[in-house]
């Protein structure tokens, strides 16, 4: 295994799904080589920092106005189904 | 209050089909958040991923009754959500598309690492907290073209599985694994530049 190769086997390597066989071969490049040790730990830090944008400060107001929003809308919707289906008194009506 | 009270996605589902608004609610109260920060990651745009959240919501609403129940029921709103994204974008006139081969790693003909490969992880971690550190990688996230953004965002934001990926975008899992690579390839030779040469711009 040169390095190039080692470089594109390594998602497999950290998700875990690679056979004990070429872990083991993967591994024994990696303790003798620098350059695929420090590519391994950065490429496995840039992972994990990823996760981090995540966290966002999501507008708790939103909440409210989507829910107002959908309500509004499905409440429109019905009424015009119920102006159909029951034209006596419709729930839509107001 | 009833914010705090999670309900089962199953009476939701329920509900929903009967159109009762307190399942719209709970739906909202369940799902919100995660819809859009997955609209906002794809879309790095506020107003953009505030609309096409309202339009996912809408969209279970109306087509709760086509829900097969197979997959769960996150797992089918984040499908619905990557759609609308992607029919977003493609309306966008994208003129930061960058080249995502200048930042793969380089190898001699030996397949041996071309330059020296330093570990600049430990930078990384000491500026973990830090605020700049998360924009400027949210601004490199941004950069990749949207079929390696969109796999990225699934499994390394949202922590999905490759299977769960592949199952909401209709790929393959190879194809998911193959973009998966190229997108960390590229975001870790952003970092690299970033955290080495202090460089911000590709």
């Amino acid at each position: 295994m040169n390095c190039r190769e080692l470089i594109n086997l390594l998602a497999d390597y950290l998700d875990g799904s690679m056979d004990p066989e070429l872990r083991e071969e993967l591994e024994r490049h990696i303790s003798m080589c620098e350059p695929c040790m420090n590519f391994l730990r950065t490429y496995d830090r840039t992972r994990i920092i990823t996760r981090q944008v995540r966290i966002e400060e999501i507008p708790e107001e939103f909440r409210s106005r989507l829910k107002s929003f959908l309500l509004k809308k499905i409440r429109e919707g019905r009424g015009a189904v119920d102006r159909y289906t029951s034209p006596q008194k419709g729930e839509g009506e107001e | 209050m009833s914010e705090n009270v999670v309900v089962d996605d199953e009476r939701i589902i329920e509900g929903l089909s009967e159109g009762q608004e307190w399942a719209v609610e709970a739906l909202v109260d369940k799902y919100y958040g995660r819809i859009y920060n997955l609209a906002m990651s794809i879309l790095r745009n506020e107003s953009d991923a505030e609309e096409i959240t309202q339009d996912v919501f809408m969209t279970v609403y109306e087509k709760i009754g086509s829900f097969k129940g197979d997959s769960a029921l996150y797992s089918w709103m984040y499908r619905i959500c990557v759609n609308a994204c992607l029919m977003r974008l493609r309306s966008r006139k994208r003129t930061d598309a960058v080249s995502i081969e200048e930042f793969m790693p380089v190898f001699t003909e030996e397949g041996k690492h071309a330059s020296q490969v330093q570990d600049w992880s430990p930078e990384v971690e000491r500026r973990v907290l830090n605020k700049e550190l998360g924009e400027v990688l949210r601004k490199f996230i941004g950069e990749l073209p949207d079929k390696y953004r969109v796999v990225l965002v699934l499994s390394d934001v949202e922590g999905l599985s490759n299977e769960e990926t592949a199952h909401i975008l209709g790929l393959s899992i190879p194809a998911v694994k193959s973009r998966l690579h190229r997108a960390r390839l590229y975001l870790r030779g952003r970092l690299e530049k970033y955290l080495t040469e202090g460089k911000l711009d590709s």
